[in-house]
């Protein structure tokens, strides 16, 4: 059992016992409270460049198994836990929790009060970054002080260049932000025929594959960093094109639609906050990793009508376009962990262009 | 919100001719220990506040509920007995009904009264779960079919009305299978059946319970892994998951014999939430409003599951996920029946969002451990079959709260036993290499030691999940509690390795026997070395919000959240995991001194380990520590709150001994740790009950003067000349309540004095009408009353109406679920019992 | 055997969408009106306007509309009645009019509906939301807002069921026998 220690930009320090690999990151600390679905979580690649404290006592019991990947390489840079689970027994796995994360350079540190910890972030303003290191030393906060991490996180982990996910169904273009797998395997339940294509790609290349209908992923960082021509994109493909936007991608749609966008005085990651589904007054829950929101009051609700919110924080929650057939959720529909209601997200975005389609 | 839910839901603003009635829970048995009572009183507190008008009929003599009911009215009467119930119905006026805190008898009373066409003829509505659904939870068959509907996998089952048609269909489905009655009397059993000799008797049994004469013969799932999800719905539909727990035990162990674990450790994210759906689309074809306990057998190898049981009414598991979560599940729920929607419903102001749509989720681990009362049969030369089966064997049990599984394993190991000797790592060091085997197939109450056993001698996880048919997971952690019990004796006296010992839960005693030394010192070792408890808030929401719940358990980390309370306090140790006997008297004593005390504006900190615990209502009193009660637990929080008063219960001896050294106030809520009166049957016909406010040594003259009250019998004998009272002396070291018991033999001649039971001063406060513990905490307080000193003077027994109202103790079947050697006779092997009474009738109780 | 098309949830999530349809084509809900054609058109007519004023918080008029006697399949033609539209206090000359049913087949019953619509004022436009479109059109009519194409044999029934009446939501395709039942 090698100690190690986690480090905070505050000065902290916390004794740990290390797994995963022995490699030295640093990375912004965030905590997610869900009890299930850890290596879905460690592997989407909101997470790229963050270090994931999980508030559920024990991960890794279950190991890390073929069905559970959200990016076939994960990004993010530590896992912070109480216990981890020495060896994998679920009859799915492939790999040990460890094993996994020693493979993909991720070092893990066990033994935390994460409990102390979470409490410490959810009170601590604006973002906190933190290191995995051998000694707590003051060359280590040095270092730490530092690092400067990246805001171009989506370039790092979207696709440069297209490729197809073929279906017999509906034709459907993915933009991808940071896409994690789940969208994917909804879409690919419904028989879409799915094209992933960069998100630099230009609307009139998007126009030319003549699509049913357009997703922009979900993905990592602030939206605000991406470039303009992004925008431009998507002002021009949802006044022509069923669109559906996830997370990021919903961020995206709202500053396309003239919103703004905020950083939220303190991350909700989790799966256990209510949405209403504002037109039907319905209470769903879904998975939720969001450092950002849509500003309320930026709305212009001439073009947008808010359609979920969370009723725990009230920030927005899902958007959509009164006058042309784009819709976007803030959660995550594609239930990759999370609770299954949401995934008719997915149903209603199929129905949609299935409808347009026979119509044209 | 459907027509339909709409009728069920009671209009709270329309309710001036409403009168809902209340069925209460009646005896305790196996499975039925205080939480239905805990439910029914804050289900009626709810009624209050919406000013409904209600109606609460019970007999347990160990209702806390009836004796504070929170503005209802109390009918002391049968809430089992169809005549008693309609009774009430006409009597009282009743309009709506309540069963779901009366548990699985109250659903059989609404399907009778159905049955007679007795709710409609009269209108009366029925809350909580529609009539179908109520006949459905009677009728599996019936149950069975509404989940095919559903596509709902359910297991092989077929109903037969005769012994040959039994063995057709399990010549059909083959051999294991399961032997239920339908709509059995009492509770349903599952009796598993390996050969024709098995089925043979679990049809005799099972058609002799069924008021059908019918069984249901189903296909046997054994092995499966057993999980169970809690569902709260509202008239409007919204859903939401209260929690889940997995069994650490296969299918084929009663789930109330597992051991139980939540958070679910080992499901994948997909296997949990294919769950989370099953369960919410049953609670919707069943149109639930309120809770919903669903029982699977997963099966991880097909990636397949069976819905093994529903039950749409307050149960171990609400009560447990209550406990854990601290969200308050039957406040909540209580809302929902009436019609609220979980969006209007607003949490306790504690909580920082007072929503009460938050998924409860944990930062903690939560075990809950069987209790099985063998041992205090086996002392007595009667052996009992140990191997535990699909029926309940298990009379209460124990929560062990921690950080880690290891952690929250060995606290609730801890909490089930009281003393070290039972729980020592060596324990079962003599036991042959062949039983070790048997018993790891066939398991016993015994089986975390059996398994840290096997561990030691060498099996390797693969082997005993195999032999087992648990999760190699928890060999892994009990590995590392065996490793770590290894490394701690070859260091005596090292502080890293202690404090690693406490990290993981080992409690002082446990280490000093792996040091050969004595508790204290390993004890005081610690406190010098700074390794202390921090306490941690039992909250819903991970961390992630600042909740103000007044409710902790123990752990060696960084940060300790439990703050000291200002004013006078008062610790009260209550009753612990329930043993064979009067644990639901105890419980109601001992919360009833809970509630006094919070009354007389003391703070009140309570420490319970027990799930299903009366004493751990979050409104009746200030803190709660869900822990372990041995000394250095009990010290831990002492330490902390500094408390004035220290409440422990009588047959606590060795904790009171302790506790005496260390504090000044220790009051001992007096009684006889085995009811004599009982035990030696027939011999003893005459009682006299006193109560002294002395310290020390009574005078027999004056006990004599301060006798409050005596049943029949002694009312006789006194006309006779007796009683001629002399206590012994000794017996009675403080203030509280004494008995004096007479031999019917001799001609009254030989005497005992001895504490009173607390079953008999249980059956004292609901005959006379008195709250005699409220009375003796206001004596101990100095605060007693111009009316209690009345009470007293006038000897109760004046007044008393202890003459028409009776406590019968219930059979609980014990013989044909323990199978001992000898019968089991005598009060101390009863779990429950009934007041007698030979009219329903109005029951108030004064002070 | 009655066979189950459309579920609860599903039919929930049809309305929703012809909300937002409703809100699209009709750039807005101001001068809206909804019509439901009886039985149930009336309960979905009804539900689409809930859905309208939880988004908008804006009350859109319903009327309903009894078109028994319009029908010209109907052996026995009974006068036309203004009584025809019950519970309309909205004028609805120069309205965007959605009327609203819950199966398109023929299209007999909504030619009817638009002339008793006709007959009763002179709407801006008339649009036409149904729940289920089952084919098998007589007369040149479509409907703007389609919950579900379900393509049917002529022999087969289309059973819609709504909670308000039915005590459940749900869609199903009958045999021709067991409708008559």
């Amino acid at each position: 059992m090698t100690e190690r220690y986690l480090i905070l930009s505050d000065g902290t320090t916390y004794k740990g016992q290390a797994f995963g690999s022995p490699a030295t990151t640093s990375g912004n600390i965030v905590f997610n409270t869900s009890v299930t679905g850890y290596q879905e979580i460690i592997t989407d690649p909101i997470y790229h460049n963050q270090i994931i404290v999980f508030s559920t006592p024990t991960i890794g019991a279950v190991g890390v198994n073929h069905e559970s990947y959200e990016a076939i390489l994960p990004t993010a840079k530590g896992v912070v836990v109480r216990e981890v689970a020495e060896v994998s027994t679920n009859r799915q796995r492939t790999l040990s929790l460890d094993q996994f994360l020693r493979f993909n350079n991720i070092p893990g540190i066990s033994g935390i009060d994460t409990r102390q910890l979470v409490r410490k972030l959810r009170t601590h303003v604006g973002p906190l970054n933190a290191s995995i290191v051998d000694v707590a030393d003051e060359h280590a906060f040095d270092q730490l002080n530092a690092t400067v991490l990246t805001n171009q996180q989506v370039a790092q982990v979207a696709t440069p260049r297209p490729y197809a996910n073929p279906g017999m169904g509906h034709n459907i273009v993915v933009i991808d932000f940071g896409l994690k797998s789940g969208i994917l395997r909804e879409l690919a339940v419904r028989g879409a025929n799915v094209t992933v294509m960069p998100y630099l790609t230009s609307a009139d290349a998007i126009l030319n594959l003549d699509p049913d209908g357009i997703v922009l992923s979900s993905g990592p960082g602030d939206p605000r960093n991406l470039p303009v021509s992004v925008l431009t994109m998507i002002k021009t493909l949802e006044t022509r094109i069923p669109m559906l936007g996830i997370g990021l991608g919903h961020e995206l749609f709202a500053l396309a639609n003239d919103a703004t966008i905020e950083r939220l005085p303190v991350a909700h990651q989790g799966m256990n906050h209510p949405i209403r589904e504002i037109i039907t007054n319905r209470i769903m829950y879904a998975a939720q990793a969001e450092e950002f929101g849509v500003d309320r009051d930026s709305i212009d609700r001439n073009q947008l009508l808010i359609t979920h919110i969370d009723l725990i924080d009230r920030s927005i929650q899902g958007l959509r376009h009164r006058d042309y057939p784009a819709f976007s959720v803030q959660f995550f529909p594609d239930a990759a962990p999370g609770p299954w209601e949401a995934t008719q997200v997915f149903d209603d975005f199929i129905e949609l262009t299935g409808t347009r389609g026979e119509q044209r | 919100m459907t027509a339909n839910e709409n009728k069920q839901s009671a209009e709270t603003d329309s309710s001036q001719s409403q009168r809902i009635l209340v069925l209460g829970d009646s005896a305790n048995d196996f499975g039925h220990e205080t939480e239905l009572d805990a439910a029914a009183y804050q289900t009626l507190s709810v009624l209050h506040r919406h000013n409904l008008d209600a109606v609460y009929l019970n007999d347990n003599p160990y209702s806390f509920t009836m004796d504070n009911p929170c503005g209802a009215t109390v009918v002391m009467g049968d809430p089992t007995d169809l005549g008693t119930v309609r009774q009430v119905i006409e009597s009282e006026h009743i309009t709506t009904i309540i069963p779901v805190v009366g548990g699985r008898d109250a659903m059989r009373t609404i399907e009778e009264l159905i049955a007679h066409d007795y709710l409609d003829d009269r209108h009366i509505t029925v809350l909580g779960v529609p009539l179908t659904t109520v006949r459905l939870i009677n009728n599996p068959a019936l149950m069975n079919q509404t989940l095919r509907e559903l596509n709902e996998p359910v297991i092989q089952s077929q109903v037969a009305s005769s012994t040959s048609a039994a063995f057709d269909l399990a010549r059909e489905i083959g051999f294991p299978v399961i032997v239920k009655s339908v709509a059995p009397r009492g509770e349903g059993d599952r009796v598993l059946a390996e050969s024709a000799d098995q089925l043979d008797d679990a049809l005799t049994e099972a058609f002799a319970r069924s008021r059908t004469n019918q069984v249901i013969v189903d296909q046997s799932i054994v092995g499966l892994k057993e999980v169970s999800f809690e569902v709260l719905r509202d008239a409007r539909g919204t859903e939401l998951l209260l929690g889940a727990l997995e069994d650490m035990d296969p299918v084929g162990i009663h789930a109330a014999d597992s051991i139980e674990i939540t958070p679910i450790q080992t499901l994948t994210d997909r296997e949990y939430q294919k769950l989370r759906q099953a369960a919410f689309r049953v609670a919707r074809r069943l149109r639930v409003v309120g809770l919903m306990h669903i029982q699977f057998a997963l099966d991880p190898v097909h990636d397949n599951y069976f819905v093994m049981k529903v039950d749409p009414y307050y149960d171990r598991v609400s009560s447990l996920l209550a406990r854990a979560s601290g969200y308050p599940i039957a406040l909540v729920a209580a809302n929902v029946m009436l019609g609220v929607s979980l969006a209007e419903v607003k949490l306790p102001s504690g909580f920082a969002k007072r929503t009460a749509l938050i998924e409860p989720v944990l930062d903690h681990v939560v075990v809950r451990l069987p209790v099985f009362s063998f041992d205090e049969v086996q002392r007595r030369g009667i052996t009992v079959d140990r191997q535990l089966t699909t029926v309940q064997k298990s009379v209460g049990a124990t929560l062990g709260i921690g950080r880690s599984v290891e952690e929250a394993v060995l606290k609730a190991l801890r909490a089930a036993h009281y003393h070290n000797r039972d729980f020592a790592f060596n324990a079962l060091a003599k036991l042959s290499d062949n039983d070790l085997i048997q018993q790891l197939i066939h398991p016993h109450d015994n089986r975390i030691m059996l398994l840290l056993e096997a561990i030691r001698r060498g099996y390797q996880s693969d082997e005993l999940a195999e032999l087992t048919q648990m999760d190699e997971f928890y060999f892994h952690k009990l590995r590392n509690v065996y490793e770590l019990e290894v490394s701690v004796a070859e260091h005596p006296g090292d502080v890293d390795w202690l404090h690693r010992a406490k990290y993981y839960g080992f409690s002082d005693g446990l280490i000093a026997q792996l040091w050969q030394t004595n508790a204290d010192a390993v004890m005081n070792q610690a406190h010098s070395a700074g390794i202390i408890p921090t306490f941690k808030t039992l909250e819903p929401t991970a961390g992630e919000f600042s909740e103000a719940v007044p409710s902790f358990y123990s752990t060696y980390e960084l940060e300790n959240e439990s703050t000291p309370q200002s004013g006078d306090v008062a610790l009260v140790v209550t009753t612990g995991a329930f043993r064979l006997g009067d644990g639901a008297a105890g419980e109601y004593v001992m919360t009833t001194v809970v509630s006094e005390l919070h009354q007389q504006g003391i703070k009140t900190v309570v420490i319970s380990n027990n799930p299903n615990a009366l004493s751990l209502i979050p409104q009746l009193g200030d803190k709660q520590y869900l822990e372990p009660q041995e000394i250095s637990d009990v010290l831990a929080i002492i330490e902390l709150e500094h408390p004035k008063w220290i409440f422990v219960p009588g047959n606590r001896l060795k904790l009171i001994g302790a506790l005496r050294l260390r504090h000044e106030n220790v009051i001992v809520i007096n009684k006889d740790k085995a009811p004599k009166s009982a035990q030696d049957g027939d011999q003893y016909l005459t009682r006299v009950v006193f109560h002294t406010s002395k310290i020390g040594v009574a005078d027999p003259q004056e006990i004599a003067q301060t006798a409050v009250a005596h049943d029949r019998q002694t009312l006789k004998a006194s006309e006779q000349g007796v009683p001629g009272i002399a206590a012994e002396p000794g017996a009675m070291r403080q203030s509280g309540y004494y008995q004096t018991l007479f031999s019917a033999l001799s001609g009254h001649s030989r005497m005992v004095t001895t504490a009173l039971p607390f079953t008999t001063l249980a059956l004292l406060n609901k005959g006379t009408g008195i709250n005699w513990v409220r009375l003796l905490v206001r004596a101990l307080l100095d605060k007693t009353t111009t009316a209690d000193r009345q009470h007293l003077e006038q000897g109760a027994f004046k007044t008393t109406t202890t003459d028409d109202v009776a406590m019968i103790d219930v059979a609980s079947r014990l013989d044909l679920r323990w199978h001992p050697s000898l019968p089991l006779q005598g009060v101390q092997f009863k779990l429950g019992a009934k007041l007698q009474v030979p009219f329903p009738r109005q029951f108030v109780i004064k002070g | 055997m009655a066979k189950e098309v459309v579920d609860a949830m599903a039919m929930q999530r049809a309305l929703t969408r012809i909300t937002y349809e409703i809100i699209e084509r009709n750039r807005g809900i101001s001068n809206l009106v909804l019509i439901g054609v009886k039985t149930r058109g009336v309960f979905l007519a009804h539900r689409i306007a809930t859905r309208l004023h939880q988004l908008e918080d804006t009350v859109v008029p319903v009327g309903e509309l009894d078109v028994s006697e319009y029908r010209d399949d109907v052996s026995v033609n009974i006068p036309v009645s203004k009584d025809a539209i019950s519970n309309l206090t909205a004028p609805i000359t120069d309205k965007k009019v959605v009327l609203v049913d819950d199966v398109l087949y023929t299209g007999r019953t909504i030619r009817a509906a638009m002339d008793a619509i006709m007959d009763l004022g002179r709407p801006n436009s008339i649009n036409l939301a149904v729940l289920v479109d089952r084919g098998h059109r007589e007369l040149p009519i479509r409907a703007d807002f389609v919950g579900k194409n379900i393509p049917t044999a002529q022999n087969e029934h289309i059973r819609v069921s709504v909670e308000e009446v039915d005590q459940r939501d749900s869609v199903e395709i009958v045999t021709a026998d067991e409708a008559t039942k």
